[in-house]
């Protein structure tokens, strides 16, 4: 333990320590093991991970089975990678358990009259949203992965994605979850209804822990009414700080358009873009009058669209983009203020000039009302270690953490060596 | 901090021995007023190392007791920092200190075509610190959210007196959401000294609708099939005959007949162009569950108007029983007609007059009590049938506390819904940020679980 771990943990009564070169354990143990706690149906197949296929992974039927599992891989020491679909680009570490809610995959309770739905975290983005799409309802958010990300592993990575301004983030329409902890609790954590403020704001705290703090096993959500029209027009363009111009001017009308974003073209699968290396998209979805109304007021301002994507059509191009933007990674993303986009793009237009060697790293899509910046420059994105935080931070964040998983089994904390 | 800045007379100490919620008093041992961040830290700092206790207090109109000072506390009031530091209008962002009051930050982003979205009933006073403190949600949060929705950074200085920054969650930088931690946390994990905010643009339009019942069923009916009908009013609220006659009775009256016995608020927002088939759906809801009338408004005088008796029910309810209890509750929506008339017969059977005004949207009902202190079996009436509310919200899949918090009030209810795991996380991630359980003391979580408390969960 250095002087930066003792830092973190100040009158702190639990033993801290570093654990020097932690061994693997041994995955047929740990297989016997799972099976033994959960039986034959919890063992997983990793293969269909695509990754670390020598790795065990157990899928619990219940979040008191998940419980049951991570208070014996915290007894034994085992170092656990919690995962959803596996799409998301989770910390890399050498885990001798993968826990997937897959099996917990069912709707627990939706009641389309409270427009709020609780499903199981393993359950598809897409299967729920065919679910609710039957009620007319809608859960707006468009992840990276699309469709085809877990429930669980949306609201354990919680990018806003690109409906976050019209709607909010998963942060903001998560209602309440139930989470297994790595001290092997059961924690239920809010509630089905819309406003709750009855203790501390644990949800808010899971929601983008990205498995640091346990397993996510349910979720429940806020729902919207699905819009009667759909629309999505874009326009395009051969330079971005000249879009970016654009597109802020459209940004700055007083509609809650659902999607106003720029694309940088040029090394992205979206044949909806053609025609040049940027494109501006805007979504605009309700009523026919709502909808009419947006779209007349941004043709005056940007003219006539290139294309115009109505309905279902709409609705998979918002999908595609999501799960195009998903498949590129490594990423990175960066908040800055909208009014900086314009100089921010004009500096990825000048890297990346038509010899790019590495060709991605041009690539890029960026809120323009928000200035979310994603898929900027190709980097490992592991999670940082602690100590690239400013000191008071760190501290809360390694105490947190010890709240959930005092032993130091999840991602993170394996990394930053602790306890 | 000089003269001005602290208080300990204590004649001038009474103003902050209760909160919005008067039936608790607790005169603290002095009061202090810090004019900036910098002040703000020194003071805590210094206090934690004398071992004494503090809590932070904005306009004190909370509604649960939050900001009353236990256990001998000093309050830290930040009535002194109340500047909006940046108004950044291109980027639809504000930067303010916590003493702010929630409206003269929209009125200060209005002339840009800007407003900040989160509107509690008490935005003319209560401060965007207490805001933050008690997540506190309003008339359109059934649209736009809550406070959470809109803050996108935080400076706080924590209980042992360090100054630092909290951010959402980022994966570039693995922080968790400790904005989202923090927010509605109470006063309980430091103090708040500065409040990034994210600003909406004016809609475009809005139409505002009356509605009139003769029963408050019906007006419960009609919030949950105009939700079911997939509209998304960007408000909607209810005030039972007992309000309106309070309403009616007072300079605030607002032309409602005496004896309706619901009024329901309908507003949309949004584009102009679909604002009208909008309103017109919503008004044959309305009209097809029993609406006796319906009152339409389209200009902001004509919408102020119709608003005038919800916005000033709370105040006209002051003037007709000596105290007031505000109840504070969330059942899902299409619960709301059986929950009302379960609390109407709960009202009843204890012989107490209860007063319904409330965010129906939202399934946030505020039952109110009205009562006099000095009448000690009125009193222990009150108390017995809120308990039976809370019970019957519960029963009903909903929760203790919508909006106005735990704070000193309901701490003995949260047992009710919160289960004993979470609530041992929850005193575990308290301790995170006050081991020593001296940042307002004796809130939120029963004694048990507070960090201090001989008998408290260790762990964190
Ligand atoms: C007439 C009336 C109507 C109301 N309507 C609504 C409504 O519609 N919606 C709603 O949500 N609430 C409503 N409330 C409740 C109340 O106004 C809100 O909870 C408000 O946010 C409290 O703000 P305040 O500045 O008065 O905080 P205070 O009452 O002074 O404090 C409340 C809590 O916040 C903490 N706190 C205050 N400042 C800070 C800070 N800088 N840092 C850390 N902690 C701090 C205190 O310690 C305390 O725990 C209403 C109250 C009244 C009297």
């Amino acid at each position: 333990m250095d002087e930066r771990e003792r830092e973190m943990a100040p009158g702190d009564g639990e033993a801290v320590g570093r654990e020097e070169g932690h061994v693997q354990a041994d995955a047929h143990r740990v297989r016997d093991e799972v099976a033994s706690l959960l039986g034959q149906a919890a063992l997983g197949n990793p293969a269909t991970t695509g990754r670390q296929s020598h790795v065990p992974m157990a899928e619990p039927g219940s979040p008191d089975e998940a419980a049951a599992l991570l208070r014996r891989a915290a007894e034994a020491g085992w170092r656990v990678l919690p995962m959803g679909a596996g799409l998301a680009p989770m910390d890399k570490g050498p885990a001798d358990l993968l826990v997937s809610p897959r099996r917990m995959a069912d709707v627990v309770q939706y009641e389309p009259a409270d427009l709020t739905v609780e499903v199981g975290a393993g359950m598809l983005l897409e299967a729920l949203d065919g679910e609710l799409a039957r009620h007319r309802q809608w859960l707006p958010i468009l992840p990276p992965g699309g469709g085809a990300v877990t429930l669980g592993g949306l609201v354990a990575v919680g990018l806003p994605g690109a409906l976050a301004m019209a709607y909010g983030g998963p942060r903001d329409q998560l209602l309440g979850l139930t989470m297994a902890d790595a001290r092997g609790r059961v924690l239920t954590l809010g509630g089905r209804v819309v406003k709750n403020v009855a203790g501390f704001d644990l949800v808010r705290l899971a929601c983008g822990s990205r498995g640091t703090l346990g397993l996510i096993c349910r979720v429940s959500f806020r729902l919207h009414p699905r819009p009667a029209v759909d629309r999505t027009l874009i326009w395009t363009g051969s330079t971005g700080p000249e879009l970016v111009r654009l597109g802020r001017r459209l940004a700055e009308l007083p509609f809650p358009f659902a999607t106003l974003e720029i694309h940088g073209r040029r090394f992205g699968a979206l044949p909806e873009l053609d025609g040049g290396d940027w494109a501006i998209t805007l979504r605009a979805v309700g009523s026919d009058a709502a909808v009419q109304g947006m779209v007349d007021a941004a043709v005056e301002v940007a003219g006539i669209p290139e294309r115009s994507l109505d309905g279902p059509a709409s609705e998979r191009f918002g999908l595609a983009a999501a799960r195009d933007e998903g498949a590129a990674r490594p990423q990175h993303r960066r908040r800055v203020r909208p009014t900086e986009l314009e100089s921010v793009l004009h500096g990825v237009a000048m890297a990346a000039g038509p010899g790019d060697p590495e060709g991605a790293s041009g690539s890029v899509v960026a809120d323009l009302r928000s200035g979310m910046f994603r898929r900027l420059r190709a980097r490992d994105q592991g999670l940082p270690p602690l100590s690239s935080m400013p000191g008071g931070v760190r501290k809360v964040h390694g105490g947190l953490r010890r709240v959930f998983d005092p032993r130091g089994i999840l991602p993170g904390s394996w990394r930053d060596g602790w306890p | 901090m000089g003269p001005r800045g602290v208080l300990s007379d204590p004649q001038r100490l009474l103003v902050y021995e209760s909160d919005g919620l008067t039936q608790y008093r607790f005169p603290p041992a002095a009061v202090v007023l810090p004019g900036s961040a910098r002040e703000v830290r020194d003071v805590v700092r210094t206090l934690h190392g004398a071992g004494i206790p503090f809590v932070a207090r904005g306009a004190g109109t909370g509604l649960s007791g939050g900001a009353l000072a236990l256990d001998g506390a000093v309050v830290v009031a930040t009535t002194r920092l109340n500047r909006i530091l940046e108004l950044d209008v291109a980027n639809r962002r504000a930067r303010v200190q916590p003493g702010v009051i929630n409206a003269q930050l929209t009125k200060a982003a209005a002339p840009h075509g800007l407003y900040y979205a989160p509107d509690p009933s008490s935005q003319s006073a209560c401060t965007l610190g207490g805001n933050v403190a008690e997540n506190s949600g309003g008339p359109h949060c059934l649209k736009y959210g809550v406070t959470n929705r809109y803050v996108t950074a935080l400076t706080v200085v924590l209980p042992h007196g360090e100054m630092v920054e909290l951010s959402t969650a980022d994966p570039e930088l693995g922080t968790l959401d400790l904005v989202g931690l923090f927010v509605g946390s109470e006063g309980c994990f430091g103090i708040v000294v500065e409040i990034e905010v994210e600003l909406l643009p004016k809609p475009e339009g809005v139409r505002t609708l009356l509605a009139l019942f003769d029963s408050l069923e019906e007006a419960g009916t009609a919030v949950s099939t105009i939700i079911g009908k997939g509209l998304l009013p960007a408000a909607l609220e209810i005030m039972d005959r007992a309000t309106i006659e309070a309403v009616e009775d007072s300079v605030f009256a607002a032309g409602i007949p005496r004896d309706t016995e619901a009024a329901l608020v309908v507003e949309f927002d949004g584009v102009e162009g679909g604002l009208d088939a909008e309103m017109s759906e919503a008004r044959s809801v309305c009209l097809e569950c029993g609406a006796r009338e319906v009152r339409t408004a389209s200009t902001a005088a004509d919408r102020d108007a119709l608003w005038k008796g919800r916005k000033k029910a709370f105040g006209a309810m002051g003037r007709i029983a000596p105290d007031l209890l505000v109840q504070d509750a969330t059942v899902p929506r299409s619960r709301l007609p059986e929950v009302l008339a379960r609390i109407g017969e709960i009202g009843r059977r204890y012989g107490l007059r209860v007063a319904n005004v409330f965010h129906a949207g939202d399934g946030n009902l505020h039952p109110n009590l009205l009562f006099d202190r000095n009448d000690p079996d009125e009193l222990a009436r009150v108390e017995k049938a809120s308990r039976e509310i809370m019970a019957v919200c519960i029963a009903a899949g909903g929760t203790i506390t919508g909006e106005h918090g735990v704070g000193l009030d309901k701490r003995p209810y949260l047992p009710m819904v919160v289960p004993h795991p979470v609530l041992e996380a929850m005193g575990q991630v308290k301790a995170v940020f006050d081991p020593t359980g001296r940042c307002n003391p004796g809130k939120v979580l029963p004694d048990q679980y507070l960090p201090g408390n001989p008998s408290a969960p260790v762990g964190a």
